[in-house]
């Protein structure tokens, strides 16, 4: 497994505990409340932190475990399956932002609105992340 | 994943090679360790210009290095 596709790994893990915990303990009970439009938001700096924390630990074992990999610089075959990953992330993203555009148009807005679009994000992102897994473990 | 067209002849050349390292090919083409494994058992098709370095680090021509199967184009 290339050093690459660890990080992918890392980044896959992070992002499922920082988005996992952001939407297990979000506060949806007081979601209409004005508090909360900006407690969604800082929110994300906690999700942020956990993301940024896990790749960070994970370069830094890595490394450590095999100090040759990290400058190794991105291959052809690495860049082919970056752009797959988000290649299929793109529809995704597109698909949550119409979700967004309709959701806003029959109503739903404030705190709703911001956490249906990181939702969005966060999906994205996962699916962008698991694909590029999918393909680094098939090569292509 | 479908199977590639074309067949290669890497890891022998890499043995005819005094017994070449994956990661000596790799350092040499430019590319990962993997990447080269993943074209060893044709699970990536590697561009033009990656399967022109590889013949050249052999000393062979294209086709010595990579075989077309599938029949006609």
């Amino acid at each position: 497994m290339s050093f690459r596709e660890k990080l992918h790994w890392a980044a896959f893990v992070s992002l499922l505990a920082g988005f996992g915990w952001y939407f297990l303990t979000f506060p949806w009970r007081a979601i209409d409340d004005d508090y909360s439009y900006y407690l969604a938001l800082r929110r994300m700096g906690t999700v942020a932190a956990i993301v940024l924390g896990g790749l960070g630990l994970a370069f830094v074992v890595f490394k450590v475990a095999a100090p040759k990999d990290p400058v190794l610089l991105e291959d052809e075959r690495e860049s082919s399956v970056h752009r797959k990953g988000t290649h299929v992330a793109y529809y995704a993203l597109v698909l949550g932002a119409w979700a967004n555009v309709f959701a806003g148009l029959y109503g739903i807005t404030g705190t709703r609105a911001v956490v249906m679009l990181i939702a969005t994000v966060a999906i994205a992102e996962l699916i962008r992340v698991g694909a590029q897994l999918v393909v680094y473990r098939r090569s292509h | 994943m479908s199977q590639l067209p074309f067949t290669n002849s890497i890891r022998t050349l890499r043995f005819m090679q005094n017994e070449m390292t994956q990661i000596d090919l790799g350092q040499r083409v430019g590319v990962a360790r993997q990447t080269i494994a993943a074209i060893e058992q044709g699970k990536y098709s590697p561009s033009l210009e990656i399967a022109f370095r590889i013949a050249r680090v052999f000393g062979k021509s294209l086709d010595e290095v990579f075989q077309w199967t599938a029949g006609e184009p």
